[in-house]
C-alpha cells in the first residue's frame, strides 16, 4: 500500500512557542482519517503544513513522495479546505466553479453544480456574503468536487446546521465510496462523524497522542458503572483514564483495557456494569489535563 | 489505485494568469474613472496657457501634456503593485493549484499586461482629449505629433508610458512585499529616504547613482526595464518565504 502521507519528527514553533513536536505518524492508502484534537492542539498548523501553507521548524513531512511547500504536484494533488478559505470578491460562486477546471484536472463540474442546488446556494451568489454556515457548505463542495488524490478538511462543518451537517457527512461517504481517496478531516463533533472514519489521529498539546483504527480505539478503553467503593477495587492496579462521581455513591471510571481481564460475570453480581465508550469521549479523555470536572468549580 | 495529477508549470501558470485577471478586473475599472478624471484636469487646466491679443484679435494658447493621466495612472499602478502582495489577495489563489514562485511569477505577467493597457490607454485618452478640444467652439489644435504623422513617436511615447508604468509596479510590489515580511521595513525605507534627501551625503549619492545610471551603455527604457526586473525577482525570492495563512 502507497504511503501517501508521511511524518517524522516533525515541529513547529511560532516564535518560542511550539505548536507541534515530534510528530511521527504515517498514513497509507485511501481512508478517512478524523484528525481530532482540543482547541490549540495544533491540528490548523499540522493540516497547514501538510497542504503546503506552512514550512516545518524542524523534521520531515512528504506528501506523496514529495515535500509539500511550494511544490505545485503536491498543490495539484492536495487541498485544504477550511473556514478561512477566501476566494476574490468579485467572483460569484459560478465564476469560482468555472475556474476549478483549469486547476483540478479530477474536477466534477456536474457533482459541484448539483450539490450546489441541492444545498440551495445561488450560483450568482458572492461567496463573501455567505453566511459562515452556507460558505463552509461552498467550501466543502469546493473540496469535494476537485476530487484531490489528498483531500483535507479543517473544521469543515462549522456553523452548519444539524441537517445540512448530516448531508454533509452523507455526501462526502457517497463520494469517497465512489471514488476513493486520502481524506483527513479535523472535527470537535467525533460522535457525529465516527461512522465516516477509519482512522484516528489524536493530538494532545502538539504531540500525537494516539494513532489507531477506529476498531482499535473501541478496544483502547472500558468503562465501568457501580458502588464506588466496588468500582475501586476493582480498577486497583489499572490505568484509569476518566473518572466520575455519580448520584447515589456510584462511580463511573474509564480504564485502559490493556491487559484488562474480568470476569463479567462476578462483576455484575457486585452491581458492577460495563459502559462502552465511545470514541468522542475517549478521545476527550485521553487529553484531558484538567483535575476534575466543571461541576468541581461550583462546588463549596 | 491512485491516480495522480501532473500539472506542468507553463499551463498552471496560464490558468492563473487568466484567474488573476478576471479578480482584478475591477481595478481596471478603477483605473478608467482615474484616467477620466485625468482628462478632465487635463481639459480644465492644461499644463500651461499663455494668451497674446490685438486690438480685434485675441488669442490664448494651452499646452496640452498627458502629465495628470500619467501622475494618476502611476500612482494607481504603484498601488495595485501593492494590493497585490497583500495578504488576503495571496490568499485568494490558494484554493486553487499555486506555488509561492508560480504565483508571483503570474503576478509579474498580470502586473505587465496591465502596465501595456494602461499605457495604451494613457496615450489613447490623449487622442479623445483632442477630439473633445476639436468640438469645442473657436479652439483649434495647432500642432502635436500623432500616429499617423509620426508613427514613430507614437510607438515610442506608448512604449515610454508602458515601461514608466511597469516601474510603478515593481516598486509598489517590491515594497509590498517587504512589508509583508515585517512592517518595520516601511519605517526603514521611509527613513533611508528622509536622510538622503535631507544630507549632503545622501545627495550626494544619489546625484552619482543618477549619473551612473545615465552612463550605462543602454537604451532609454533599458534601465527602467532592468530596474523593474531586479525589483519584481527581488519580490519574488521574498514571496517564496512567505507562508500564507488560510
Amino acid at each position: 500500500m502507497m504511503t501517501v502521507i508521511q511524518c517524522e519528527n516533525l515541529e513547529k514553533k511560532f516564535r518560542k512557542k511550539k505548536a507541534l513536536q515530534n510528530i511521527t505518524f504515517q498514513i497509507e492508502g485511501e481512508k478517512i482519517t478524523g484528525l481530532i484534537g482540543r482547541n490549540g492542539t495544533g491540528k490548523t498548523t499540522l493540516l497547514r503544513i501538510l497542504a503546503g501553507m506552512t514550512k516545518q521548524t524542524s523534521g520531515t513531512v512528504t506528501i506523496l513522495d514529495k515535500t509539500p511547500f511550494n511544490n505545485l504536484f503536491v498543490s495539484a494533488n492536495s487541498i485544504l479546505i477550511n473556514d478561512q478559505m477566501q476566494f476574490p470578491g468579485s467572483f460569484k460562486l459560478q465564476d469560482i466553479l468555472n475556474f476549478a477546471p483549469d486547476f483540478y484536472e479530477k474536477w466534477d463540474a456536474e457533482l459541484a453544480t448539483r450539490l450546489l442546488q441541492y444545498f440551495r446556494l445561488s450560483p450568482q451568489s458572492y461567496h463573501s456574503d455567505l453566511s459562515k454556515g452556507m460558505k463552509n457548505t461552498f467550501n466543502f463542495i469546493f473540496g469535494l468536487a476537485t476530487r484531490c488524490t489528498v483531500t483535507m478538511f479543517d473544521e469543515p462543518i462549522n456553523g452548519m446546521d444539524e441537517a445540512v451537517r448530516k448531508d454533509v457527512y452523507r455526501a462526502l461517504l457517497k463520494d469517497y465510496l465512489a471514488y476513493p481517496r486520502t481524506i483527513i478531516i479535523s472535527s470537535h463533533f467525533l460522535d457525529e462523524m465516527e461512522h465516516l472514519l477509519e482512522d484516528i489521529l489524536l493530538l494532545d498539546e502538539g504531540k500525537v497522542a494516539l494513532h489507531k483504527s477506529l476498531d482499535e480505539l473501541r478496544e483502547h478503553a472500558i468503562g465501568l458503572q457501580g458502588p464506588a467503593d466496588v468500582v475501586k477495587k476493582w480498577a486497583t492496579g489499572f490505568e484509569i483514564l476518566h473518572e466520575k462521581q455519580l448520584a447515589g455513591n456510584q462511580l463511573y471510571t474509564v480504564l485502559k483495557a490493556q491487559d484488562c481481564t474480568f470476569n463479567e460475570k462476578q462483576l455484575l453480581q457486585e452491581g458492577i456494569s460495563f459502559i462502552p465508550v465511545s470514541a468522542g469521549d475517549l478521545c476527550l479523555y485521553l487529553t484531558n489535563t484538567r483535575v476534575g470536572g466543571i461541576d468541581d468549580v461550583f462546588n463549596d | 489505485m491512485m491516480f495522480l495529477t501532473t500539472k506542468s508549470f507553463a499551463e498552471t501558470l496560464q490558468a492563473q494568469v487568466k484567474f488573476k485577471l478576471h479578480a482584478y478586473l475591477s481595478m481596471v475599472v478603477y483605473l478608467i474613472i482615474l484616467q477620466v478624471a485625468g482628462m478632465l484636469l487635463f481639459l480644465l487646466l492644461g499644463s500651461a496657457n499663455m494668451s497674446s491679443s490685438s486690438d480685434l484679435v485675441e488669442m490664448e494658447f494651452y499646452v496640452f501634456t498627458p502629465k495628470p493621466m500619467l501622475i494618476l495612472s502611476s500612482l494607481w499602478a504603484f498601488y495595485v503593485g501593492k494590493l497585490m502582495t497583500r495578504h488576503d489577495q495571496r490568499a485568494d489563489i490558494m484554493p486553487f493549484v499555486t506555488t509561492r514562485t508560480l504565483s508571483s511569477i503570474a503576478d509579474v505577467v498580470v502586473l505587465g499586461l496591465l502596465a501595456i493597457f494602461t499605457g495604451i490607454t494613457v496615450m489613447l485618452s490623449i487622442y479623445v482629449v483632442r477630439i473633445i478640444v476639436m468640438l469645442k467652439p473657436n479652439q483649434n489644435i495647432i500642432s502635436g505629433e500623432n500616429m499617423v504623422n509620426a508613427p514613430g513617436i507614437f510607438i515610442e511615447n506608448i512604449m515610454t508610458f508602458i515601461v514608466f508604468i511597469l516601474l510603478m509596479t515593481a516598486i509598489g510590489y517590491f515594497f509590498g512585499m517587504l512589508t509583508q515580511q515585517s512592517k518595520l521595513w516601511i519605517f526603514f525605507i521611509v527613513a533611508v529616504s528622509v536622510l538622503m534627501l535631507c544630507s549632503a551625503f545622501g545627495q550626494q549619492v544619489l546625484l552619482v547613482t543618477i549619473k551612473l545610471a545615465k552612463s550605462v551603455p543602454l537604451p532609454l527604457l533599458g534601465t527602467p526595464v532592468i530596474a523593474s526586473s531586479i525589483l519584481f525577482v527581488l519580490a519574488t525570492l521574498l514571496a517564496n518565504k512567505l507562508e500564507v495563512r488560510g
